[in-house]
């Protein structure tokens, strides 16, 4: 028997039938594809189990940077389309929140710098001995987050404190540490169970507002009064903050140089809302500007009415003048006077012995607009009318008056020496008129006066008053002494001529 | 420079060991005593520059005297790095009950760093401390201090820091 079979079957006496199932397993792992699917068998098992220890993550951290950095450099706008639903929307926010506290910041100092407010900050610095513009900067912030400190909870350790520029200085540390006692305080005294938290500290015109997490407390001090929903954005921002760095907070070892990166994300907290003077008021009433403005077309609106009110009253008094004017006028009925673009139309009757529309032009008098007539023909049984047309070619003079009684044309009034000569005239060729009475008809004295003078011009007469009679003084000429005779035969009974120390001369 | 590291450590003791007048003594800035009696602690700070350079800020948490830790001054031990252990040595009953707290203390904080002050040595006379005692607690990582003169005061701070920071 050989060397070699002699250790074979030594080999099967020590391993009886493990041989062939040691031989298995070496043929097992000697095949690669044979170990790579026993290993992905239990791979996450093995990972799951291994994330429990710090140095799996250890381990994994710098290959996984180097893939990630190599992965972007490869792809980079894969990795830009994954993350831009993520990273736009929050640029975008951060950009507009931006923008609309810087406006609204310049627009409310800009609105505040010479209102009445600004003279009392002017004395509240000049009294508290602070820079005008810290002053102005807190009456004009409706509120603002001074501090943010970011402790750790249990120890009270401050991780990470940012303020405002315009904070007051504080020991953050020890407010931390005094805060955390507090809330210790508070909760071991009127709580039994660790779920409630002490939400909010107020003094004065601070407001502490306080987001517990798993590892960190969040405290924002806040000068004014935060909106209800700012406490859930603290607490979302520390959920944040857990996201980002949950393994330091909770192995915080004093250094706070191992929270730095998380200040930006800190950052975010401060928040701040100005005053907006104009929307102050808003709810309750409308602002001063548009109460002016309001007064003013509401002033204007008024003055309008009015004036169109006054330019009616006045349109309509001329139209109701013009139309008593033009109906006083014989022979003419004004119907109605109505308005058609920049002129009046009258519209009525209009006998065709009347005046003419030229002459009722001059009756109507100054009235600022343009008149057009629209008259029918008609019959007028006006006095006056009826005198026309028995005697067309006599005017009729201004003292005349001429009534209609019983049928018959009474003529009254005092009239001139020659219109009633040519009344008589006219009649005498007429051969009379049954209808027309004459006999209250008186001759005006003055006018006679003047007519004789003239009719016996060719004497040395003087013609005077005296009481209803006239007096013929002088020297007649036998022609004169004629006409004179006959005249006063004509007016007899209308006119009395006295002879006084007249003589007829060749 | 600002340190970037801080410290949380806490003073206990029975009543009138003379805690808060050697906070008074060591630290920078403090809140008022009243919080001793209305919350039961009182937070100082005070920077400490270590013999190798580097520099602490210690957050002191002088918690209200009592033979027993109350659950409210348990919570207020949470966090600390260390502690400062402070008995009266004119009275040798501060001894035991800070011996007793100790006792309380270690299993919560998991033995960190502390160090024993025997208070009062400026009244080393009316001493109830027998000299033999003395020599033992020495031994076991006490010290002798006087908050009115200030003896011991800041050495022992400094020395729980160096502990705290190796």
């Amino acid at each position: 028997m050989s060397q070699h079979s002699e250790y074979e079957e030594l080999q099967s006496l020590l391993l009886g039938n493990n041989k062939q199932l040691l031989q298995a397993l070496k043929a097992r792992i000697e095949n690669p594809e044979r170990r790579t699917r026993d290993v992905a068998e239990v791979l996450s098992a093995a990972l799951h189990l291994a994330a429990q220890d710090k140095a799996l993550r250890t381990a994994l951290r710098e290959p996984m940077q180097d893939a990630i950095r190599d992965s972007i450099r490869r792809n980079p706008h894969e990795i830009a389309d994954l993350l831009y639903p993520v990273i736009f929307p929050a640029i975008r926010q951060s950009i507009e929140e931006t923008l609309r506290a810087f406006v609204e910041r310049i627009d409310t100092l800009i609105q505040q710098r010479f209102s009445v407010h600004a003279l009392k900050w002017r004395v509240e610095a000049w009294r508290t001995g602070l820079p005008y513009t810290e002053v102005m900067l807190r009456h004009s912030i409706k509120y603002g987050v001074e501090h943010l400190l970011l402790i750790q909870n249990q120890s009270g350790l401050l991780l990470k404190h940012v303020h405002s520029k315009d904070a007051l200085k504080t020991d953050s540390d020890a407010v931390s540490a005094m805060l955390t006692a507090i809330e210790s305080f508070v909760r071991d005294s009127f709580s039994n169970t660790d779920k409630e938290r002490l939400d909010r500290i107020t003094f004065g015109q601070f407001m502490i507002h306080l987001a517990h997490g798993p590892h960190a407390t969040l405290a924002s001090v806040v000068r004014g009064l935060a909106p209800p929903d700012y406490l859930m954005r603290l607490k979302e921002l520390l959920e944040d903050i857990h996201a980002a760095a949950a393994i330091q907070l909770r192995d915080f070892n004093g250094d706070t140089r191992q929270l730095d990166a998380i200040e930006p994300l800190l950052q975010r907290g401060f928040e701040r809302e100005y005053v907006k003077p104009k929307a102050k008021h808003a709810a309750s009433r409308p602002p001063r500007s548009l109460i002016k403005r309001g007064a003013m077309v509401a002033g204007v609106l008024l003055i309008g009415i009015v004036a169109l009110s006054t330019y009616r009253h006045f349109e309509q008094q001329g139209i109701a003048a013009l139309g008593q004017r033009l109906d006083a006028v014989p022979g003419v009925v004004v119907e109605n006077i109505t308005h058609r673009g920049d002129h009046w139309v009258v519209t009525g009757l209009r006998d065709p012995y009347a005046a003419t529309p030229e002459q009722l032009l001059e009756s109507a008098g100054k009235v600022g607009k343009k008149i057009t007539f629209n008259l029918h023909p008609y019959v007028s049984l006006d006095p006056e009318i009826i005198f026309k047309k028995a005697l067309p070619d006599l005017e009729i003079p201004a003292g005349l008056k001429i009534a209609t009684e019983s049928g018959m044309l009474q003529l009254s009034g005092q009239v001139p020496l020659d219109w009633y000569l040519r009344l008589r005239h006219t009649l005498n060729e007429t051969q009379g008129s049954p209808l027309l009475d004459i006999r209250n008809l008186q001759i005006d004295l003055p006018s006679a006066e003047r007519s004789i003078q003239n009719l016996l011009a060719g004497s040395n007469v003087l013609v005077t008053r005296n009481a209803d009679a006239l007096l013929v003084t002088g020297n007649l000429t036998p022609d004169d002494a004629t006409r004179l005779q006959a005249l006063i035969g004509q007016l007899s009974g209308k006119l009395s001529i006295e002879l006084q120390k007249t003589a007829v001369t060749p | 420079m600002n340190a970037s590291i801080s410290k949380k450590i806490c003073l206990i003791g029975d009543f009138a060991v003379g805690k808060t007048s050697l906070v008074r003594r060591f630290v920078d800035e403090a809140f008022s005593d009243d919080y001793l009696t209305t919350v039961g602690v009182k937070i100082s700070t005070k920077r400490v520059r270590l013999p190798k350079g580097s520099e602490v800020k210690l957050i002191v948490w002088d918690i209200a005297g009592h033979e027993r830790l109350s659950t409210v001054s348990k919570t207020y031990l949470q966090g600390a790095s260390g502690y400062v252990l402070v008995a009266d040595g004119t009275r040798a009953n501060t001894l035991q009950t800070a011996l007793a707290l100790k006792a309380q203390v270690d299993p919560l904080l998991h033995e960190p760093p502390w160090v024993g002050l025997l208070n009062k040595y400026d009244l080393e006379a009316e001493w109830e401390v027998t000299a033999t005692q003395q020599q033992t607690l020495l031994k076991q990582g006490w010290s002798l201090s006087s908050a009115k003169t200030g003896t011991g005061v800041e050495a022992a701070f400094l020395r729980l820091a160096e502990m705290m920071l190796p």
